[in-house]
């Protein structure tokens, strides 16, 4: 069942109206079983793998909590599943065991293997992190063993945010889950307001900025003029966040209404003024997992093993190292590798030139150096989209050779512009609003008749789109993550 | 999250103030006036000339400028009584008002017609097509020119779509709220203009043909090229289940009320060894003869062109190998007005009210 659906609509409202008509103690009961039936309509398997890693990290946690002396086997036991689990997956659904099969046995894989080609369950790497950050705060002693199996279930398999996040700790997730819910006036607002300006990021602007980048800039880059693969890489970032955030937004709000307030997932990205705050800012539960779980464990490692003359290294290897992490939870390639290799570049230099500047990054600016440093970062970023949208290393490599080929036209299509232009402007709009203010639920501050128009403009808009839309609505970008 | 605090005993989960959806009122207030104004101030300015009426803004250029030369000839001259439906060939094959002109002297009747082929049609949205119009425009008389490119899958890329297009179904009774908008509302197919306006590739199309198109909806094209590029045309011929359905859709638009006449739409006697297979017999045998005994056996009238045209069209009567030029579209028509006269005397067929 596709988020943007009629199906999905009917589901949600359904499961709403028998949730407010449940006593407390069976809504979180009502929640699982919805969460697993909208799943199963992705997959008995994939249900089935859902149920068990859930089963397995609960009775694991339990363990260890049980047998203090074997907490730390334990854990290591635990996270040995869970990412070993993923990188199996991504192994297989990139076709790198079937192909090292082939190779090995010098002829094709028979039918029987066609298991080594599994696909990624949908939803697995974003479920897989909340099981290994529930393990390592077990550990860590900062939350208790879940010893209630629906609740910790539904932590793994909340519908609204199964499919690609945000990712949510258990720390936060499991004692609002064991505590009752009141969905008031407020709350119905915050919940609506999110997912209105998430269905016009998700199916009004990303379409449009979707249907603005040249089909084939990647894969047939020498068929485009330089200035097509121009602006369509320098839309690329904007289509990818409008259709992440607007994603995030939709289920954000879809939980609002059950009274559950997921964590954010984008706080106006393109207005960071250093890549450490853009990592702040975007797909913000993977990159607080990544700092949690990853950075900090790195960096407390190499600032006990390694001594102070090699400051570089204490800067470089903890970013690095979680950047590549990063790449490779999205995928398993040279590009990725490239991707968060890049990133942790990008990252680790900044550090240095801000230790050697001030002495740390320093976040505040005059306007027009914020203003400069966003622009920069903003550039910068785009080597970066070139390798995570292009697929392959040798698609990138092809794609920049194009881009800087004296001989390739430079004539902007200019009337392909105007629209997603406008559209660009429109969605830095409302992330300027809530910059400007600090608060993404800004709008409920407006006075009734500034909502109403703001209400009308979002409504014509989705109306149009919907009419207007004579092609089916494009999957989500991180779903297949 | 918003928990209650588990002191706090909750009854229900949830709980509404009052006055509750207050700006919805206000947002569907809005929408209604601010839809309500355009409607009236586009209408208004439309009616005054001050802008020109809208199209449909569907994925066919050749479609919404048709549509609106015939809504302006219909203003100026009343029903129209038949129409010319086909691909690019037949667009540029039948002048309707040389038709008109010979048809009159020929039978001494008076017939408006207007040509509604569109470039790429092939034979599946030629019968959708077809029932628009019959439905849309009640004509006593429909032509329907075919060729054998209208049963190839590489062709058809403007008009396929078609069959999707909201106003298109909802002309063919399938409701769609786009497609009721389309129909009813001037303001929407403002919008539907200016997202058309938009596309490039739509614009150049819509330009080129606000000044080949006449009035009566024939595409008129000068100069002739018969350089002859002597490849393979259709590798893979077939007469598809799909197309031959658009064939029996329009077929059965044949009644006491519309006569329906297929015409063999001619192309160049040097590209016949080239059209079908790269087989010079391919084009007898594979599309003409089996054609002719599906029109035979359905009853319907099937009138051959190319070896006459063969005969009547000089080289330069052709823009290349496949259109008829002006020349060429001048002696198509008159031959076509005689051979429906001629047609009509003979009872063969029959037109509604005679």
């Amino acid at each position: 069942m596709e988020l943007i659906s009629l199906n999905f609509l009917f589901f949600s409202c359904i499961t709403l109206a028998v949730y407010y008509l449940l006593p407390f103690r069976f809504q979180n009961a009502w929640l699982l079983i919805a969460s697993l039936a909208f799943y199963l309509t992705w997959g008995v398997g994939f249900t089935i793998l859902l149920v068990g890693v859930s089963l397995l990290n609960f009775y694991l946690a339990r363990g260890m909590a049980a047998n203090p002396g074997h907490i730390k086997s334990l854990l290591l036991i635990g996270l040995a599943l869970n990412a070993g689990s993923l990188f199996l997956f991504r192994l297989t659904s990139s076709g790198y065991i079937i192909r090292a099969v082939e190779y090995f046995s010098g002829q094709p894989a028979a039918g029987s293997l066609s298991i080594l080609n599994a696909l990624l369950p949908i939803g697995f790497s974003f479920y897989i992190l909340q099981a290994i950050s529930y393990l390592v705060d077990v550990y860590h002693k900062q939350i208790k063993a879940s010893d209630n199996i629906v609740d910790f279930t539904l932590y793994m398999a909340y519908f609204p945010r199964l499919l690609a996040g945000p990712i949510e700790r258990a720390r936060t997730f499991l004692p609002c889950l064991a505590a009752p819910r009141r969905v008031d006036t407020a709350m119905l607002s915050r919940a609506f307001t999110l997912l209105m300006i998430g269905l016009l990021r998700k199916m009004v602007i990303a379409e449009v900025l979707r249907a603005a980048i040249p089909e084939f800039m990647f894969t047939r880059p020498m068929e485009y003029a330089a200035s097509d693969l121009l602006f369509g890489i320098a839309i690329y970032g904007f289509w990818l966040y409008n259709d992440f955030a607007g994603y995030t937004g939709i289920v954000r709000g879809v939980s609002g209404f059950f009274g559950i307030e997921l964590s954010p997932n984008f706080q106006q990205p393109f207005f960071a003024r250093s890549f450490v705050e853009f990592w702040n800012r975007w797909h913000m539960s993977l990159s607080f997992w990544l700092r949690d779980y990853i950075y900090f464990p790195v960096s407390r490692a190499i600032f006990r093993r390694i001594s102070d003359k090699y400051l570089i290294l204490k800067v470089f290897l903890p970013s690095i190292i979680t950047m590549l992490v990063s790449g490779f939870w999205h995928n398993i390639g040279a590009y990725m590798l490239a991707w968060g290799g890049l990133h942790g570049i990008y990252q680790s230099v900044e550090r240095m030139i801000a230790f050697k500047l001030h002495g740390g990054i320093k976040n505040k600016h005059s306007g027009i150096v914020h203003f400069l440093n966003a622009i920069t970062i903003n550039l910068l970023l785009i080597p970066t989209w070139i390798l995570f949208a292009s697929g392959s290393l040798q698609r990138a490599l092809r794609f920049v050779f194009v881009l800087i080929n004296p001989d390739s036209p430079l004539t902007l299509p200019t009337i392909q512009m105007i629209v997603p232009t406008v559209w660009i402007i429109i969605s830095l709009f409302i992330d300027w609003f809530q910059y400007h203010s600090k608060d993404e639920h800004v709008f409920l501050r407006w006075g009734h008749f500034a909502q109403a128009i703001a209400l009308s403009a979002i409504f014509l808009s989705l109306f149009l789109y919907l009419l207007w839309s004579e092609i089916p609505v494009a999957s989500f970008v991180y779903q297949g993550f | 999250m918003n928990p209650v605090p588990e002191s706090q005993p909750v009854s229900r989960t949830l709980v509404i103030d009052r006055p509750f959806g207050m700006v919805f009122l206000r947002t569907a207030l809005i929408i209604i006036i601010a839809w309500s104004v355009a409607e009236i101030l586009f209408r208004a300015a439309v009616a005054s000339g001050m802008i020109p009426p809208p199209g449909i803004g569907s994925v066919n250029a050749e479609l919404d400028t048709k549509l609106l030369l015939l809504d302006k000839y219909m203003r100026e001259n009343g029903q129209v009584d038949c129409f010319f439906l086909g691909s690019s060939q037949f667009d540029e094959a039948v002048d309707p008002a040389v038709f008109d002109r010979v048809f009159l002297q020929e039978s001494g009747r008076s017939l408006r017609c207007f040509n509604f082929s569109l470039g790429t049609m092939t034979a599946s949205p030629a019968g959708r097509i077809a029932r628009l119009i019959a439905e849309r425009y009640h004509p006593r008389l429909l032509f329907i020119g075919i060729s054998a490119r209208d049963f190839s899958d590489d062709f058809g890329e403007l008009t396929r779509p078609l069959l999707d297009d909201p106003w298109v179904r909802y002309n063919l009774g399938e409701f769609s709220v786009g497609g009721w908008l389309t129909e009813h509302s001037h303001a929407y197919r403002q919008m539907l203009t200016l997202r058309a306006s938009l596309n490039p590739d739509y614009m150049v199309f819509h330009d080129r043909l606000s000044y080949q198109l006449t009035e009566t909806g024939y595409l008129l094209l000068e100069g002739s090229d018969l350089s002859n590029p002597k490849k393979n045309f259709i590798p893979n011929f077939s007469m598809t289940g799909e197309d031959l359905s658009g064939l029996d859709e329009a077929g059965s638009l044949n009644s006491d009320s519309l006569q329906v006449v297929f015409v063999e739409v001619p192309v160049h006697h040097s590209f016949i060894p080239y059209y079908i297979h790269a087989d010079p017999e391919a084009y007898e045998r594979l599309f003409a003869e089996p054609i002719k005994a599906y029109f035979d056996e359905q009853n319907l009238p099937f009138w051959r062109t190319q070896e006459i045209m063969q005969e009547l069209v000089p080289d330069d009567g052709w823009t290349d190998v496949k259109h008829l030029n002006r020349t060429g579209a001048e002696i198509f028509s008159t031959w076509l007005a005689r051979q429906t006269a001629q047609a009509l005397n003979h009872q063969i067929i029959h037109l509604i009210g005679d």
